[in-house]
Order: structure tokens, then sequence, then C-alpha cells
């Protein structure tokens, strides 16, 4: 289906638009498009508590916690998706 | 300048969490514009539906923009109380209605008959004839795909999705001005259902 009013969002834009979000970053048009969407959008809304809560929960995490392997590890599979 | 504002259970902020305080002045956290107080004309009230609605008074120099206005200090001044479940559920049945009533207008342009669609009451039986309809194609499918997905999300409780599928099925039959003229109608209702 078409995008049939132009200046909404769609959700793909909503989900490349969520870290500059949550970080305050976007323009005054943008955020105000973006919480629009999250009014109508029950799909959208729940992505964005989703990573809201996973900022919150990891943001308790320490980092020595981790095992030299295990970091080598995840960077591996970080720079693998980042290709 | 008195205006409103939506505020999901409990008068907390939908985008902010942030739980207003009842009659007592709140200032914008900083002077940066977007960062105020953000409220409500009548004709912005469908772009922002959530489960509370406030009366909110503003103060300082009051911004208005497309959808909403802002200020810098704001003070809940008295909740809507017609607004309530029951309110939000009629709402998002207007809403399914008139996104089927936009399908029965572009069924007819294109010499479908729809009486039964025209008729139907409940939202129920508007889905059933939906999905009975004869295979369309072109704008009379898009707007019978509109008015079904706009009754399932009635269905579902869901006003603001309903009410935001009818403004853009408005848009699918009349052209980019439809949205507006369906947000408006929208406005309407709010306001007459809660004697705004």
């Amino acid at each position: 289906m078409t995008r049939r009013v132009p200046e909404e969002l769609t959700c793909a834009e909503m989900v490349r638009l969520v870290t500059d979000f949550l970080e305050d970053a976007l323009s005054l048009e943008d955020r105000t498009h973006f919480e629009q969407h999250l009014v109508f959008c029950k799909g959208c809304a729940a992505y964005v508590r989703q990573m809201r809560k996973t900022i919150e929960a990891s943001s308790a995490l320490k980092g020595e916690g981790l095992s030299a392997e295990a970091q080598a590890e995840l960077l591996r599979l970080f720079k693998g998706t980042c290709k | 300048m008195i205006a409103y504002k939506f505020l999901a259970g409990g008068r907390t902020g939908p985008f902010t969490g942030y739980v207003w305080p009842e009659r007592q002045w709140v200032d914008a956290p900083s002077s940066r514009e977007g960062a105020g107080v953000h409220a409500c004309r009548i004709a912005d009230l469908p772009f922002w539906i959530d489960h509370e609605l406030w009366q909110i008074e503003l103060a300082g120099p009051v911004v208005e923009r497309e959808t909403q206005v802002e200020a810098r200090r704001g003070r809940l001044a008295g909740r809507v109380g017609s607004w309530d479940a029951r309110a939000l559920a009629e709402f998002a049945v207007h809403g399914a209605l008139r996104a089927r009533d936009l399908a029965v207008l572009a069924l007819g342009d294109a010499g479908i008959r729809s009486d039964a669609l025209a008729r139907a009451v409940t939202l129920q039986e508007t889905r059933v004839v939906l999905e009975s309809l004869p295979a369309l194609s072109g704008v009379p499918a898009e707007m019978a795909a509109y008015a079904r997905e706009a009754c399932t999300r009635a269905l579902d409780g869901a006003a603001a999705s309903a009410t935001h599928m009818a403004a853009v099925a408005a848009v699918a039959l009349l052209g980019p001005t439809g949205f507006a003229a369906e947000r408006s109608i929208q406005s309407r209702w709010i306001a007459e259902r809660c004697g705004l």
C-alpha cells in the first residue's frame, strides 16, 4: 500500500529514527511526526517502550562482569551486523 | 490561554512519563523550542488521543503550530469528565463508520451497489458485509480495505488508530485535503461529545 499522507512517518522510518527520538535529537518537526505516529500505531508504541526498557536494563550492566572471550565474541558479532 | 491536553492514565504524559500535578503550575524544563508545555486547540485533539482529557491553562509566550500549541508554563485546570472509556470507545466506532461511509461513496462512484454496507449498524455487521463484497480493484478495493481495518481496530478498542485510518481513507478518496477535512470532522465530534 502506498503512503497516502506524505508527511507521516512509516513504521520503517520510525525504527530508523527511534534512537534520535530517545536521545532527544530529532528536529521539532520530526519529533512531532514521530509522536503522532506513536498515538495511532500500537506496534511502534510497544517498540519504543521495549527500547526504553532495554536501555534501562543494559545501563545497569557492569562492563567488568564480562569475560574477555564474551567481549571478543560480542564485538565480532556486532561488526558482522554493521557491514 | 485555555487549551486541552490528552494524558495517559494517572495524569501521565504519554511521551515523557511525567506525572502532572493537578492545579499546580509546571514550568517547561528549558526554554529550547519544542521543550515547552504542549497542549491542543480543539482542532488538534484528534491527533493526540489518549485516555484522559484535561483542560490546561497556559502562560508565558504561546507558540501555535500546525497540530499543537506550546507554552512556557501550564497548569491542569480540571479533567474533562465526559471524555471517559465510553467516549473513547464511541470515538473508535465513529472513525470506523466514517471509513465505512467513505467506502460506500467509493463503491457508488464505481457503480457498485453497497446498500447492505450503508445500512450496517454495528462494527461486526459492517466487517461481515465488507468481507462479503465481490472482488474489487483500484480505489474501491483500497477503500474497502481501509474500512475493514478501521472496524478491526475499533473492535480492538484502538480509537486513535481507527480514526487515523478514516483520515487516511479520506485522502485515498478525496485527495490531499481529505486528511485535514476528516480530522476536522473528528475534532467537531469530540467537541460535541464532550461539550467543549
